[in-house]
């Protein structure tokens, strides 16, 4: 059986991937860290409620990240002939699916909460001697609830971009958009406050809603990865056109006559085929082998990429057997 | 994550921003009184009348022939007078009492509530006022145990304490009349001292004594929180209430 090699990444990528775990350590103190302080003043409100259970799923995108980097990185073997390299968008997969399905369970209990016209009650409470309203303190607990998550989020899109971490992308685009749930959480306490017993509903639908959608978005990008669709850019919706430029370059080899290139994404990294309708079969399995080295060195972010020769008279474009 | 996507994303997200927007402004209109409560019952009960349910429950809610006595109608008439407001008392069945809360009749349940969960799904509870504790106490003179192992404790016969008293390894004796035994009893601290019994140093249970208003009356609440928290001496004012029953 031929095993792969296992995948090294490039020294100074290695370097920005282990600031990268770092980064997501931190993320995830400081996502526990919310959860707690925002456990400590959690009342009946429902819009803190739901920006709880948020914060709450908001911790499996780093945790899921950072035992699949323990993963990932082991040899390809017997059994996995192909690696580990996967890890990350199974992870993925199943935190955007729990996403997906806890955001619509809290949407429900909110429209529910709505439907019912449920008065929330926020109680009062003694600190230092002083009884102040409880709002005053749960306003206070998700001001600092969104406030970590936006420098950070800021951090791991320009540490993910580096690295091709996608999921870590997605996890830090989400968390930069999540000052407008806590400050709709907040609107729904000052709304209480103003006697409005909608706004606090309402507030907690508009954040699950928020919370399902982004679930649903992973949920689509995740399959899309499993899928084997043609690689992305980290940032961009748009397609990679590395498959193009690995066809290219091999179009300029003296000895190809034609090329055609696929590649799909393996996590964070790039593998696929290549086939090449040779002008003659002279010293062919050489230009094969030195090819597919060419190939494998091209971008530090493709894996394997397995050339195979076909005979002129077929079309290079449509290798159908 | 399309671009397309992305900008769409961004417009519902502006939603939220307007609707935040939309009630900052509203609140900073209320003026001086925030929260506010839902149903304005602040508004009824200040200068006006505060409806309370109450059941019969010594030491706290006493029936008496000219109205009602005991510590927690003690604490609401106080609060009454500094909100110049006019108290009806209405006697009934702490059920009748919650369906009635519920129905927004009435302000203020009471009748020594304590904190549990069936009582907080049907009304806003406020935080515990006293915690009544529950421990062995020792008539004078007698022994002190080291510890409850085998010890016969005397308990009512209607009680919540037999379970935490057998988990302490006593030995709960059900009697007719606790304050005429021999035996150790166990009772709330308030109610040993009352009684000229020594406490010991054991916890049993806690009761947590609440009070129970309609749910999002969250001005009301704050009001009653404030004087409830300013209010001391809640330990003798029980022992005196117990003492002359």
């Amino acid at each position: 059986m031929k095993i792969r090699p296992t995948y090294q990444l490039p020294l100074e990528k290695q370097k920005d991937l282990d600031y990268l775990i770092r980064l997501e350590w931190w993320n995830l103190g400081f996502r526990i860290s919310i959860v707690g302080v925002l456990a400590l003043v959690l009342g009946s409100s429902q819009a803190m409620r739901v920006a709880w259970f948020e914060d709450m799923l908001s911790l499996i995108p780093p945790i899921a990240f950072l035992i699949a980097m323990r993963y990932r990185n082991r040899a390809p073997n017997e059994t996995f002939p192909y690696g580990y390299q996967r890890a990350t968008s199974i992870a993925f997969l199943c935190a955007a699916t729990a996403l997906a399905l806890l955001g619509s369970i809290l949407l429900l209990d909110s429209l529910i909460k709505l439907a019912k016209m449920e008065h929330p009650s926020i109680g009062a409470i003694e600190l230092f001697g002083t009884t102040f309203w409880m709002g005053w303190l749960m306003i206070g607990a998700l001001v600092y609830s969104v406030i970590p998550p936006v420098i950070i989020g800021h951090l791991q899109m320009k540490a993910a971009k580096k690295v091709h971490e996608k999921t870590v992308f997605v996890d830090g685009k989400m968390s930069k958009a999540d000052w407008m749930t806590g400050l709709a959480a907040i609107a729904g306490i000052v709304g209480v406050g103003a006697g409005l017993w909608w706004a606090d509903a309402l507030a907690g639908a508009l954040i699950a809603l928020d919370v399902t959608k982004d679930g649903i978005t992973n949920v689509k990008e995740a399959v899309g990865d499993l899928l084997d669709r043609r690689p992305r850019f980290t940032s961009k919706a748009e397609p990679e056109h590395l498959a193009e430029e690995l066809e290219q370059q091999l179009c300029t080899m003296g000895w190809v006559a034609s090329a055609a290139v696929r590649l799909r994404e393996e996590g964070h990294i790039f593998s696929g085929e290549a086939f090449v309708v040779p002008h003659s079969n002279e010293n062919l399995a050489q230009h094969l082998r030195d090819a597919a080295h060419f190939l494998n060195h091209y971008d530090w972010r493709i894996y394997e990429v397995v050339v195979t020769a076909w005979p002129s008279e077929d079309r290079a474009e449509s290798p159908v057997l | 994550m399309r671009t397309q996507k992305g900008y769409i994303s961004l417009r519902y997200k502006h939603v939220l921003l307007f609707i935040l927007l939309g009630i900052l402004p509203a609140v900073s209109l209320l003026g001086c009184r925030y929260p506010k409560d839902i149903e304005h019952s602040m508004e009824r009960i200040q200068d006006g009348v505060l409806e309370v349910g109450l059941t019969e429950n010594p030491p706290w809610v006493i029936r008496r022939e000219d109205g009602p006595a005991g510590l927690e109608p003690e604490i609401i008439r106080s609060l009454a007078e500094q909100l110049n407001s006019e108290v009806h008392w209405h006697w009934d069945s702490e059920d009748d009492l919650l369906a009635a809360l519920q129905h927004r009749q009435l302000d203020l349940v009471i009748g020594g509530l304590t904190k549990r969960s069936r009582l907080s799904s049907q009304a806003a509870l406020t935080r515990p006022y006293y915690q009544s504790r529950y421990t062995v106490g020792f008539h004078s003179g007698a022994q002190f145990p080291a510890s409850l192992d085998g010890l016969e404790v005397a308990i009512p016969t209607i009680n919540h304490l037999y379970a935490a008293l057998e988990d302490k390894n006593a030995k709960p004796v059900k009697v007719t009349d606790i304050s005429h035994t021999e035996r150790p009893v166990a009772a709330p601290t308030w109610w040993l001292s009352a009684h000229g019994l020594i406490a010991g140093p054991w916890e049993i249970i806690t009761d947590k004594h609440v009070m129970a208003l309609p749910k999002g009356e969250n001005a009301w609440m704050l009001a009653l929180q404030r004087h409830l928290n300013g209010y001391s001496n809640i330990e003798e004012q029980l022992q005196q209430l117990e003492a002359a029953q």
